[in-house]
């Protein structure tokens, strides 16, 4: 069976891993690394990822785009916090897809995020030498309905067939449950780049119950960031600065200086924060001592705002703090000491972060994948929808039908019928969220019940199935109760694409081909590259020919080019090492074979050599 | 095989291999998952006795388990998208059914709703007792939300008072309920007569009804105590 691998897509930092045997492992990519930088810059009109695209962050800020997972499902009207101070520009009606520029075009996150995924892809072909369609792709636990199936859509522009959407929580919860093999209750406290969750899980006998969970997806490092740069902004303009905050330079400098002192503070007690005047457009460079504690001050808001999830968590799962047997932290915010502490503090006990808190998801990915091609019986996965389904009735009041924290897959049935005489169709409204009114609920979709037969009002009776599946994914079937019929649905999804354009950017995307072919192409000069430098080390270490000093360090040096072109993904440039190889040792090959030749020729009769 | 009951009725036969399940999950003859049968309910999906009120979590809980780990969709990752599709369905009321019968209030109501054609139908008001009792909090709510001063100071601890005894006897609730669990089993279990299982329904129904208006009140005065308004409003 052909390898399923788990991604973490995450806010700041994306990784692919795998099992090998029974042991979940990150995918080192060919440069050493295993976290890929979740940023996308156009080269030339092609996106380049990771630490490439990083590293284009200040000097191409019209071509570079991050932080993407923060718009995944959203509205323009839920990002007013990141259009302040993010460089980018961000466009969209209200309750639809944004659309975010970059390299003069527009661009919705699911396509983004595709980008990102088909690098993490590309990485594990190039690992396994073969090529890899199925991954199980991890979200937030509280990401919404319209979330979830935009990182499904990503999955499936990419390439890929996203087998199950785990929730990162959980998914973290399954490494470590796996490592530590103990029964009892677990909370997981994950602060990332752009996101909050907390769950809480019982693990027994392998099973892992998801009992309650809660969050924030718009709360991680990017918003202790921007409390920073708003600080930075504010002295700037005191001193005379103009304009800053319409200059995506600049925005995108003081960003980077206020992430740097954040990830400094985490060690030492005071940090120096130095802009040059030349970044600010101004004579003066910027600079200021920063203090933990003023650090502290800043972001004390935001960290408090980790609690009340918390406590709503402990007191869904009806229980106390004192029952939780760990606190497990993951996400690399959870690096800041407040967060350490006010952690502390919420579940009366120090939490434990001996694992490699931005590895852990990306390994539970694998397993839950692992799980799903049948290779694990014993470890089972209870998830949890995190919140509650309803649909608007009279008066614009949310009727609940699937509470949070329903274990999925979960299913709940209601009928409907109609309100006029004659009446053909009949719209639904569906909505997330835990508020009684449906204008302060989260919009998932509208749904029309087309060709009711007409009858008086109050006759025809549909009965319709709201099914949340174990992604945690909204489906919804409609049957007349007299016919038996099924009945034809009509989705206008609030947030995202619709079928159509998912398949419609699938075959407009070009790059997509191109890329595929480039990967393909890629793995094979690969393998071809380890034959040839195969052959060479058995070469040099023959004793059957002389071989000149100054042949053997051309040679070598053909060698080390070809492995260092190895280590990256261009497979043009591993092409042209192979042929300077080839050159190079094509005399010495010859030489070889004209010995080889010489002794057969010695031992056998020469019919035998003519034969074989 | 045994004789076993034949029916005509296709639910009854496996969709796979054609032979007859008994009801069960999973075929007894070729092991293939077998949907829900339309005439199943709670107790049944989970493998309980029928109607069975009094139930011990941690027995719930070991069901549960198993039977997840029975039909749960991820192990039907590989299988056929029918196979799948049933286990997904399978799994999906396996997990309503927990919800519902591992929760005494969410039992009750089922066992109403499984014994009583329309539940809407009996409305009965609460004991006109404890309505006035209600109201009367209400209206010392509403005096505290306007209150400042010593005023407040006083009806706050008059409220906290009042809280804790709500509190009390809305779990006094929940020993009623477990009481009549057992009263309800009893009857089943001798087949004791209708009658008698109408007022124990009845009981119930009052039971609940009595601890939903508690609820709503306690939640109002909690949101008041915290300085939080009125919910819903
Ligand atoms: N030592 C540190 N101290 C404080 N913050 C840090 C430290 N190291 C990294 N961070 C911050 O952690 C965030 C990235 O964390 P992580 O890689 O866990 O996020 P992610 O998985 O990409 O995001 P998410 O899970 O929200 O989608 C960034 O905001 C980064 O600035
Ligand atoms: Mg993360």
């Amino acid at each position: 069976m052909s390898h399923i691998v788990g991604i973490d897509l995450g806010t700041t930092n994306s990784l692919v891993a795998y099992m090998d045997g029974r042991i979940p492992r990150v995918i080192v990519g060919p440069d050493g690394s295993k976290l890929v930088p979740s940023v996308i810059s156009f080269e030339d009109g092609r996106p380049v990822i990771g630490e490439r695209a990083k590293a284009r962050r200040i000097t191409r800020v019209k071509s570079t785009v991050y932080s993407v997972k923060r718009f995944m499902g959203k509205g323009i009207e839920d990002l007013s916090s990141d259009l302040a101070y993010l460089p980018f520009h961000i466009s969209g009606n209200e309750q639809e897809i944004v659309r975010i520029k970059v390299a003069e075009r527009d661009y919705t996150p699911p396509e983004l995020s595709a980008m990102i995924l088909r690098e993490l892809k590309t990485r594990a072909e190039i690992f396994f030498g073969e090529t890899v369609t199925k991954a199980v792709i991890t979200v937030p636990a509280y990401f919404n309905d319209a979330q979830r199936q935009a990182t499904k859509d990503a999955g499936k522009l990419a390439g890929l067939e996203v087998l199950r959407i785990v929730n990162e929580p959980t998914a973290a919860c399954l490494a470590y449950g796996l490592q530590q093999r103990h029964d009892g209750i677990v909370a997981v406290y994950d602060l990332g780049g752009g996101t909050f969750d907390i769950s809480i899980l019982k693990l027994k006998d392998g099973i892992f119950e998801v009992l309650s969970t809660s969050g924030d997806t718009m709360l991680g490092g990017d918003d202790l960031d921007y409390g920073l740069m708003e600080l930075i902004l504010n002295e700037v303009e005191a001193t005379g600065g103009q304009g800053l905050r319409s200059r995506a330079e600049v925005l995108e400098r003081v960003r980077t200086a206020a992430e740097e002192a954040k990830v400094a503070l985490s060690e030492a007690e005071e940090t120096e924060i130095v802009i040059e005047g030349e970044g600010l457009g101004s004579d003066l460079d910027y600079r200021r001592l920063l203090t933990r504690a003023e650090f502290e001050a800043l972001v004390g808001d935001l960290v408090q705002k980790t609690v009340r999830p918390c406590l709503q968590a402990l007191e869904d799962a009806r229980l106390t703090p004192e029952e939780i047997d760990e606190v497990l932290l993951v996400g690399c915010s959870t690096r800041v000491p407040m967060v350490r502490r006010t952690v502390a503090e919420t579940f009366g006990r120090e939490p434990h972060g001996e694992l490699n808190p931005e590895e852990v998801v990306a390994l539970g990915a694998a397993i839950q994948a692992d799980i799903l091609a049948g290779n694990n019986q014993e470890l089972l996965l209870l998830d949890i929808t995190p919140l509650s389904l309803g649909i608007e009735t009279m008066g614009g009041v949310v009727s609940t039908l699937i509470p949070r924290n329903t274990t999925i897959p979960t299913r709940a049935t209601e009928a409907f019928t109609t309100f006029l005489d004659g009446q053909v169709n009949v719209e639904i409204h569906v909505l997330q969220g835990e508020r009684e009114l449906a204008r302060d609920c989260r919009s998932l979709a509208r749904f029309t019940l087309r060709g009711i037969a007409p009858q008086p009002a109050g006759v025809p009776r549909i009965e319709v199935t709201f099914h949340i599946d174990a992604n945690g994914i909204l489906d919804v079937t409609a049957r007349d109760q007299r016919s038996g019929k099924a009945q034809t649905i009509e989705v206008a999804p609030s947030y995202g694409l619709t079928e159509d354009e998912v398949e419609r950017m699938l075959k407009d995307s070009i790059e997509h081909a191109e890329a595929d072919l480039s990967t393909r192409l890629l793995i094979e000069t690969r393998s071809e590259a380890d034959t040839i430098l195969n052959a060479t080390a058995r070469a040099l270490a023959t004793d059957e020919v002389e071989i000149p000093a100054e042949e053997r360090s051309a040679i070598e040096e053909a060698v080390s080019r070809l492995e260092e072109a190895k280590a990256g993904l261009d497979h043009r440039r591993l092409r042209d090492e192979i042929e300077r190889l080839n050159a190079a040792t094509r005399p010495l090959a010859e030489r070889i074979m004209d010995a080889a030749l010489q002794a057969a020729l010695k031992d056998r009769p020469f019919s035998e050599i003519l034969d074989s | 095989m045994a004789t076993i009951e034949t029916n005509k009725h296709t639910d009854h036969l496996c969709w796979s291999c054609y032979q007859p399940t008994g009801g069960k999950p999973f075929c007894p003859d070729c092991a293939t998952i077998l949907p829900v049968p339309p005439q199943s309910n709670y107790f049944s999906i989970l493998g309980l006795d029928a109607k069975r009120m009094s139930l011990e979590p941690e027995r719930l809980e070991e069901a549960f388990y198993a039977l997840s780990r029975q039909v749960h969709p991820d192990h039907y990752q590989s299988r056929s998208p029918k196979e799948r599709q049933i286990a997904e369905e399978r799994a999906a009321v396996v997990n309503v059914a927990y919800r519902t019968l591992r929760d005494p209030i969410a039992r009750t109501e089922y066992l109403l709703e499984l014994e009583t054609s329309s539940p809407q139908e009996h409305r009965d008001q609460p004991p006109a007792e404890l309505l006035s009792q209600l109201i009367e909090i209400e209206e010392i709510v509403e005096a505290y939300r306007g209150s400042a001063g010593a005023e407040r100071g006083a009806l706050k601890d008059f409220l906290k008072e009042v809280h804790r005894s709500l509190e009390a006897r809305r779990e006094a609730t929940e020993t009623e309920l477990h009481e009549a669990f057992e009263l309800w089993d009893r009857l089943v279990a001798e087949e004791g007569s209708e009658e008698a299982k109408a007022s124990l329904l009845k009981r119930l129904r009052e039971l609940l009804h009595h601890r939903s208006y508690l609820t709503t009140t306690i939640r109002d005065l909690s949101a008041a105590l915290a300085g939080e308004p009125r919910p819903g409003s």
